[in-house]
């Protein structure tokens, strides 16, 4: 059971992502928090496996919910956070992955529709990995296709998997989506982090961090 | 032509009226100015008419021919010169517009008649009718009055040859019937006076170049001129004394310090009226520009989020219906639905992005340029970026400035590449945006780039444009900037 802590400013949507995730099965919601205060009392309080956080909200409506997660790094280290952000930008998610990317999400808030997608984040970052939400990824790796000479370099199926990587999938998750052996997502991934020059690709969490900069037009020279 | 040369013959006549003493000495020598305003206004071609005028003019009686035409000669080459000058060292708008104009003025004026006073002296002396000890004194006499000729003529041609266009209310023109009173009245007191009371003329000098600008100035400029020659030459006035050329040389002194200090004043008051046009033309597009974009947020509310919820609302219609009569397409429906749904949202993040860029307040002028790098259609190099924030003003300026710089690059340049380099040094914040595309970009009237500029100098910055057709466009800004908290 992964117990959730969750924050929103906004009425509507704490009810309704209590409500999606009553529907899901391990997941237990213990406390829901109006402001950065409480949420703070309630990790204090509730001791959680995971917060669920809107990325603004009172006092400023800019980004605590990132500054909130870098908080947590070092007041309480175990603690997962995945921020729900209206804002599509990649800044956002290289933000909150400043001090490291491992137990930290980044989801788009029109993704708590979707039970499937709200559970997985949290179970992701509740076992210290990391992820960015799809959309993301794809929009990053759509407007870079035309302009990026590397990325011309892989093939469909190699800019496919760098996208799941940025996205925080591990090599089951990529291969059981591509119907594929793990062995084989592993050579394709080895393949990539050469041609790219990312150097090691064997650590799950650096990798989401290395692709996501990569694509974002940082990884470069 | 004909009319140039007339001008010049009657104005030389009229010097010749002003003269002390012999076919030399003038304290005013008219034609010059004359030469100079029109060959300005007219153009270089009309060069023959002040030959033409001059030949005419010369005093044949008096002077050996040889003398005469190496004069005319002279002058000919003094009005050609300081023409010249004049048109290459203002190259934009009328000298009188700015006290830089009138340096380069003065300048202008002072060559050339310093080349006519040294071959008019040596044609004398080489014609025997003066010798070499009055040389220097012709020399002296001939430079001042032809640079006083020349200061009083051309402004006022300058300010005057266009018609006015402007009608005066009643009170503004019997202000200036007053004003145009209280000059001559003065000029006539102060340059009869045998007391030292010259300086008395200097507040109407000032009351003209202040309310009525170069015409004002001009004018009573040469109301002023025309009186202490007028008087001076009848033996009046503080500018006589025993020595006709004593006499001279003060009011040659008197006459191009009037007219100076007159015509700076009144160029600083058309610095002043065009800054202020300048100003207010700007706060207008300012305003103009952000009515505009309000329209089109509505615009695209409108065409956008609105009218894919309105569809929406059918399909959720229909959906009831099918419940009931047609369970099986309930699901179809409703997907359909959800995809219009995520359009909505995708396109409200967007207008939100564009009404105000939340990353470049939460995350800063950094992120907010990357962020405007990877939404570019045209791959955008990023080649430097302010470490840490900046103050709040000069992100948000600093961030239009490069989006609308990316954007005209996107809209016109065809370009393959755009590089951005924003670097901070001291106090202030160095933008340059470059493309290699076709160039030929100009600031036209509601342009994106006349925008730009406004913005950029709004808060006190400025905004370099180079874009030859065929080598690209860079757009180099520089605004100031301090430290965010």
């Amino acid at each position: 059971m992964i117990r959730v802590v969750l924050c929103d400013d906004s009425f509507l949507a704490r009810e309704g992502i209590a409500r999606v995730l009553e529907s899901v099965e391990d997941v237990e919601l213990v406390a829901a928090a109006e402001d950065l205060d409480e949420l703070r009392a309630a990790v204090e309080r509730e001791k959680p496996d995971a917060v669920l956080t809107d990325i603004r909200m009172p006092p400023t409506n800019t980004d605590e919910g990132i500054r909130f997660a870098r908080e947590l790094r070092s007041s309480h280290p175990e603690v997962g956070v995945v921020v729900l952000s209206q804002h599509a930008d990649p800044s956002y998610a290289m933000a909150l992955f400043a001090d490291g990317s491992e137990r930290r999400g980044y989801l788009l808030k029109e993704r708590v529709k979707d039970e499937d997608e709200l559970a997985r984040a949290l179970r992701e970052v509740a076992a210290g990995r990391s992820l960015v939400d799809p959309r993301i990824v794809d929009r990053l790796v759509s407007a870079r296709v035309d302009k990026d000479p590397g990325l011309e370099r892989l093939t469909p199926r190699e800019r496919q998997i760098l996208a799941m990587i940025a996205e925080g999938r591990s090599n089951n998750a990529i291969a059981d989506t591509l119907m594929v052996t793990k062995r084989a997502v592993e050579r394709h991934i080895n393949g990539i982090f050469l041609k790219l020059d990312l150097g090691e690709a064997s650590d799950v969490n650096r990798r989401v961090k290395a692709a996501l900069l990569y694509l974002t037009g940082e990884g470069e020279g | 032509m004909v009319s140039l040369a007339g001008l010049y013959y009657a104005s030389a006549k009229l010097g010749y009226q002003l003269e002390f003493a012999g076919p030399v000495a003038a304290i005013l020598w008219l034609p010059v100015g004359v030469g100079i305003a029109f060959l300005y206004l007219g153009g270089l071609r009309y060069w023959p008419g002040v030959l033409i005028g001059d030949l005419f003019a010369n005093d044949y009686m008096a002077l050996p021919v040889g003398s005469a035409l190496g004069q005319t000669c002279g002058n000919m080459l003094e009005v050609l010169l300081a023409t010249v000058l004049l048109r290459r060292l203002v190259r934009r708008g009328s000298p009188l517009d700015s006290v830089g104009g009138v340096g380069w003025l003065v300048v202008a004026i002072v060559a050339g008649t310093a080349l006519s006073a040294s071959v008019g002296s040596l044609s004398l002396l080489l014609g025997d009718v003066i010798t070499w000890h009055a040389a220097p004194k012709v020399w002296r006499t001939w430079w001042l009055g032809d640079s006083s000729g020349a200061l009083i003529v051309v402004p006022l041609a300058l300010a005057w040859y266009r018609p006015l266009v402007r009608r005066w209310q009643r009170g503004r023109l019997l202000e200036a019937v007053i004003m145009v009173g209280t000059v001559i009245a003065l000029a006539e007191f102060a340059t009869r006076s045998h007391r030292p009371l010259t300086y008395l003329v200097f507040p109407a000098l000032i009351w003209a170049a202040l309310r009525f600008g170069q015409r004002g100035a001009t004018l009573a400029v040469a109301v002023t001129a025309l009186f202490t020659v007028w008087n001076t030459i009848h033996y009046v006035g503080p500018f006589h004394f025993e020595s006709v050329s004593r006499s001279v040389l003060s009011a040659q002194l008197f006459i191009p310090v009037a007219a100076l200090t007159t015509l700076a004043l009144a160029a600083v008051v058309s610095e002043r009226e065009q800054f202020a046009t300048r100003l207010g033309a700007s706060r207008l597009r300012l305003v103009s520009a952000a009515d505009n974009a309000r329209r089109r947020f509505e615009q695209d509310l409108h065409d956008g989020a609105q009218l894919r919820l309105t569809w929406l609302a059918v399909q959720l219609r229909d959906a009831a219906e099918l419940a009931r009569r047609n369970p099986e397409r309930l699901a179809v429906v409703l997907g359909e639905a959800e995809g219009e749904l995520e359009l909505a949202i995708d396109e409200l993040r967007e207008l939100a992005r564009g009404i105000h860029p939340a990353v470049l307040v939460d995350l800063g002028l950094a992120e907010a340029v990357k962020s405007l790098a990877l939404h570019s259609s045209i791959p955008v190099n990023v080649v430097e970026l302010p470490p840490g924030r900046l103050d709040e003003t000069t992100e948000t300026i600093a961030y239009y400035i490069i989006a609308e710089a990316i954007a005209n690059a996107q809209k016109y340049s065809r370009a393959s590449t755009i590089e951005v380099c924003v670097s901070a040094v001291v106090d202030k914040l160095r933008i340059d945006v470059v493309d290699d595309g076709v160039g030929g970009a100009a600031e036209r009237p509601g342009s994106g780039l006349e925008g730009l500029r406004d913005r950029a100098e709004a808060i006190g910055g400025t905004m370099e444009l180079a874009s030859r057709a065929g080598e690209g466009t860079r757009i180099a800004v520089a605004i100031p900037a301090s430290r965010g908290v």
